[in-house]
């Protein structure tokens, strides 16, 4: 399990980091095309062309998941509930602020709240099985 | 109430001369799950606590133990 769980990974990490790269260069080519002026029909599937390498990335995650053991799924499992809970009460206090003044931020950043709570929650079922 | 299982799997493993990797490797899973599994930190699921008894050739019972 040891070797297979390291080559999993290895194919996780492949699939996660071509994905990234892939993401990155449609993000560039998304914005340059859209300061561009394309015609108005375009507008929007020009806006999302990113999202189609970032589709690896959930393929890589369910892989690697696969190749857990009951262990790492469990701890997984827990860093995912405390990511998700953590992320509402992030977002939600944010929210409130916003009430009282504070400025509007972009969607985009909901999923890197997420992604800090869930490696919170990983570090903490780390120490928790340790 | 959930009783926590005790277990012999450091003996036994200590016995035959294995690392806890090499418990790992018999078993199919990660050596964090022996390690947690070995100080009581987490309870195996049946299946697995029947392969771990399988490998030592042992029945579960000689293995875990509810008892407290």
């Amino acid at each position: 399990m040891e070797n297979r769980c390291r080559r999993s990974f290895a194919k996780y990490a492949a699939t996660f980091v071509i994905s990234l790269v892939l993401y990155g260069v449609a993000l560039v080519v998304s914005l340059r095309w859209l300061r561009a002026g394309p015609p108005e029909e375009w507008k929007y599937s020009i806006a999302v062309l990113p999202v189609l390498p970032a589709l690896g990335i959930p393929l890589a995650v369910i892989r690697i998941c696969q190749a857990m053991d009951e262990l790492q799924l469990r701890m997984q499992l827990e860093a995912l509930a405390f990511g998700f809970a953590a992320t509402a009460i992030v977002t939600f206090t944010y929210g409130f602020l916003q009430n009282a003044g504070l400025p509007d931020v972009s969607w985009v950043w909901v999923w890197p709240v997420m992604a800090v709570c869930w490696m919170v929650g990983q570090v903490a079922a780390r120490w928790r099985y340790r | 109430m959930e009783v926590p299982l005790r277990n012999k799997l450091r003996e036994l493993r200590s016995e035959r001369d294995w690392s806890q990797a090499d418990l790992a490797e018999r078993a199919g899973v990660s050596r964090q799950t022996i390690n947690a599994i070995e100080t009581g930190k987490y309870d195996p699921s049946l299946p697995l606590a029947f392969a771990l008894a399988r490998i030592f050739k042992l029945k579960i019972e000689n293995v875990f133990d509810d008892r407290s």
